[in-house]
Order: C-alpha cells, then structure tokens, then sequence
C-alpha cells in the first residue's frame, strides 16, 4: 500500500504535521473541533517517521496521516474529558487506548483530542461547557455528534481521518452531517479498551476518513481482538482494502423504504435513492418492526447511561451538561421490566434480521433526516411529528446500531450546499461490503469529502 | 409482554413515580428540576411504549450472554496476532 496511495505522497511526515497545524491555528478557533492539540508527540514521531524514510527503511501503511480522536479516548498523559467539565480534575491516563496504540504503530500521527456532546448522550455536539463544535461547511450549523469534532476535524481538512464512537449513531450522524465518510463496524469487532463508556451494550467504536480507500486502510489497521474490552469478540482480522474495489456485481442490493423514508426529509430520500439506484438495488423493503427496535434502542440507552452517570448528574446537578443532564436522570430510574423487555426485542429482531439477510447483501438507508440543522435549534418536523432535535437526529441510525450490524456512510450532496449521508448496511463481520459499496459509490462521481473554503 | 396501564398514567402519578424514585437513589433535586426530570420521564414512557406493547414468545432470551470464562485481566495492551 505504501508508495501507492495518496497518503504517502507528503514530502515528507514532518511537513504533513505542521500543514495540519497551521490550518488548525487559522482555522479552528471558529470551528472549535480540537479540545487539545498534542503538537510535541506529533512532531516528534513525524521526525522518527523521516528518519526512517531516509535510512530506506519499509514504512508503516498509514505513515505521515495525520489523524485526531474524540476525547473519550485514552490519551498518554492527558485526562480523558469524555466530554465532561466533571471529569476536569482526573488524573491523566497513563497510555493510548489500544486503538490509539494500533493506528500510532502503523505511522499515523496523533494530532490532538476532539469535542463532543458531554458523555457521548447528544447528537448535535452542542457542548456548554467546550462550546458548540460548528459545521466546516456551514459555521451557522452543528456538526452532528456526539463524535462532532471527529466529523468536523476530517471535514475541514485538519485530519485525515479521526475516531469515534457510536452508540446510536454518534459516528454516523456526524459523518452525514459533515460529509466525511465513516464506519460503525459490527459490535464486538473493535475493542474499546481505553475508553469511556456510554452503553456497554450499544458501544462502538471506529474510524472517520476523508476518503473511502484511507476509511478502509485505518479499519484494517485497527481490527484484531483485545482481551481488556469483554465486549471485544475473538474474530479474525479480515483485511477490507484487497476487495475495496471488488465493484457491486452480484452484490444484492435493496433500498429500505418504509419507517426509513417515513423519518427522512425530501433531501435525505433523495440521496438514498440516488446511491441506491447507482448500487443497482433491485427493491425496496421494510424491516420488521423497526419502530420497535428503535424505542428498545432508545430504552437501553436511556437507562444504562442513566445508571453510569447517577451520581454525577444527582450529586452535581448545577454543574452536569444542561442539555443531557435530565434525560440521564429520567434513565436512571427506568422500571427493570422495561429494560429487560428491550434487550428481549434486541434477541428477537436479531433473528428477524438474519432473515432478511437470507434475500440481500446490502442494504442502503439515509443517515440522517436531514442535512445540517442550524445551531440551538431544539425541534425537529419529522414524518408530520414535531421532536426534541437532540435526541431524534439518530431516528434512521439508532435501529441497526441496535441490531449490531456494520454500517459505512458515504457522504452524498443532495441539496448542492450541504451533504448528507447514505448508510451501507451489511450483515454482521461484512464490513467489506460496507467499504466496498461505498468506495463504488466514490468511484461514481455520487459521494465526495471536498474541502471546504478557508473558514477562520 | 403487554404494555401495563401505568404506562398511560396521569401527570401526577407520573410525577410522584419520578420523586419516590429519586429519593429512594438519593437524587435531591429543586421542585424545577424535578418537573424537568419528569417531563423527560415521560417523554421515554411514551417512547418505551412501542417496545413495551410488542408480545415476544417466552423462550426469548434478553440479548447479552453472560461468559463465564476467566476474562483477560490486563488492559490497556495490544494482543493477538499484530506485529
């Protein structure tokens, strides 16, 4: 890979490290991705990288990327914020996450540590305490989030690629919204051994690029099991990048219709129809009982979340996140029937979705209802209801998360000004279908990452 | 499992539900928060009402499955088949 791609074409580490600086010190104090920036770590490693280039030594894949990660992961020597003015006064951590660890093996260099909602419970990252992170293509608009500083970071150019994590949709929205491209894998692919958990039974976590080929190359980089995350399953790596250009053919492909154009605006049906038709999808269904498993979703969320954060949003009421800090006390004190009943419907859609998987191979829904919404919007008009925004803009992810499944998203630009994105669903361990769907969709001319003007 | 009648009750049952739960977990809260707390509340049962309402056959299990064998005890390190 190396010498091949376009990430390798930096004249050298060095100088790919300080272009990322300079347009984050011009740039990003209107943005407001980054919550700290590691410009020592990063420049020394470059040097090291350079070293070794100049000594003809054979390179890692991902040398001289520059890459930055939501501040719910581990950094050495900083204390991991999660989002969280509460968590200010913890000590540092003491090493990388594992996935922090694997992508700095493979030459990619750590820029910094990035904004989100305040305990990954937001989909808009609107954060009192850091600031609202502002859309790259559109200061006046959010981000998306929770990992909105990892889709702004990647969409303004500051990074190539990013990490995020995704409970709901928290890779997904952000992606769609600052039309970069992502990838939620399958749950239990990634360990997420060196991060703060949200909802141990939802939690994701993965990568954010500005490219299909550099979403898939970081992937690879970060597969492989960690036995420090329990919910980290034993799966074999299974490389994306040799079959990302594998084309669609024989690939069965359907659109999802139904509760998925039911929650989506005119835009976001249009760009699900669009990548659809260029995937050669030959219908479109239902799944069963989607609404369901978006409530289930929503129950286990609200009340494991609620439980973690019981006695820092009770004993700090004042100082807790405003916009979170109700509904992670309303989840905190959810009837257990409830919660056992939504991981009972986990089990049962499951099953429902193994057979829907029997007919296809890919499926392909919007993102998001809508492209980027403006900044302190509270409500969102959708399939002739009004919702709370912050919690709804997950509506179309939140289900498959539910179900596990691994999804990319590839950024379209349905309206011109603004993009959204399409999510490629496969059934669970086929994250290369994912890719490849949306590395053919890139090849097409239909889902593009262009940077935006100069913002700052 | 079908959906229990409390999960339609009134704005006031609803609201002492909500304060017994939180003084039994210690949360004291201002009479603002506490309607703020229950409005959310609120919002989620009529969310949850969809899940609730759906019967599921019996033999359903709920989806984690707890694996008894001994878990990994380092963290934080890299393993398997990585170079």
């Amino acid at each position: 890979m190396a010498g091949t791609e376009p990430w390798s074409l930096h004249p050298s580490a060095e100088t790919a490290v300080e272009r990322s600086l300079a347009r984050i010190a011009t740039e990003d104090g209107l943005i407001n991705s980054f919550t700290h920036l590691c410009a020592d770590r990063a420049r020394e490693q470059a040097r090291g990288l350079d070293r070794r280039r100049a000594q003809g030594e054979a390179l890692p894949p991902l040398v001289g990327v520059t890459f930055a990660v939501k501040n719910l992961f581990d950094v050495a020597g900083l204390t991991t914020l999660a989002g969280s003015a509460l968590e200010e006064g913890q000590p540092p951590a003491a090493r990388d996450a594992v996935l922090v660890q694997r992508l700095t093996r493979a030459g990619a260099i750590l820029l910094g540590t990035l904004n989100m909602d305040t305990y990954a419970y937001g989909f808009t990252t609107e954060n009192t305490h850091f600031g609202a992170t502002r859309n790259p293509h559109d200061p006046g608009r959010t981000c998306g989030g929770s990992s909105g500083g990892s889709g702004a970071a990647v969409a303004a150019g500051f990074v190539g690629m990013s990490l995020g994590s995704d409970t709901n949709g928290s890779i997904r929205v952000p992606a769609s919204l600052c039309g970069t491209f992502g990838l939620k894998p399958t749950y239990g692919r990634l360990p997420r051994t060196g991060t703060y958990p949200f909802v141990n039974s939802l939690d994701h976590v993965g990568p954010l690029a500005e490219s299909s080929a550099l979403l898939s190359a970081c992937y690879d980089v970060l597969q492989g099991h960690d036995g420090g995350d329990p919910g980290c399953l034993p799966r074999p790596i299974e490389p994306t990048v040799p079959t990302l250009h594998a084309g669609i053919a024989g690939l069965r492909v359907a659109r999802l219709g139904g509760y998925f154009d039911q929650y989506a605006g005119a835009e976001a049906r249009e760009a699900s129809r669009s990548a659809a038709e260029v995937l050669g999808a030959t219908a479109t269904i239902d799944l069963p009982e989607v609404h369901r498993a978006r409530a289930a979703a929503f129950l286990l969320t609200a009340t494991e979340g609620g439980s973690r954060h019981l006695e820092r949003a009770g004993g700090n009421y004042a100082r807790f996140e405003p916009h979170s800090r109700d509904r992670f006390l309303a989840g905190a004190i959810t009837p257990s029937a409830w919660y056992l009943q939504a991981q009972r419907l986990r089990s049962w859609f499951r099953a429902q979705l193994a057979a829907v998987f029997g007919d296809w191979d890919l499926l392909v829904a919007p993102a998001t209802p809508c492209g980027a919404t403006l900044l302190g919007e509270d409500w969102l008009d959708l399939g002739g209801e009004r919702l709370p925004l912050r919690p709804s803009m997950g509506m179309l992810t939140q289900p498959l998360s539910f179900a596990g499944l691994p999804v990319a998203v590839a950024p379209l630009w349905p309206g011109g000004a603004l993009p959204i994105g399409v999510q490629l669903i496969a059934p669970p361990w086929r994250e290369d279908l994912c890719l490849r769907a949306a590395a053919w969709l890139e090849r097409q001319g239909l889902a593009r990452c262009p940077r935006p003007e100069a913002v700052g | 499992m079908s959906a229990p009648d409390t999960l339609a009750p009134g704005p006031e049952a609803m609201e002492n539900y909500v304060r017994y739960s939180l003084d039994l977990l210690g949360v004291a809260l201002a009479p603002e928060a506490r309607a703020r707390v229950a409005a959310t509340f609120a919002n989620n049962a009529r969310i949850a009402r969809a899940c609730l309402d759906f019967p599921l056959p019996a033999e359903v299990e709920p989806a984690p499955r707890y694996d008894p064998s001994w878990v990994e005890a380092r963290v934080g390190g890299d393993d398997l088949g990585r170079d």
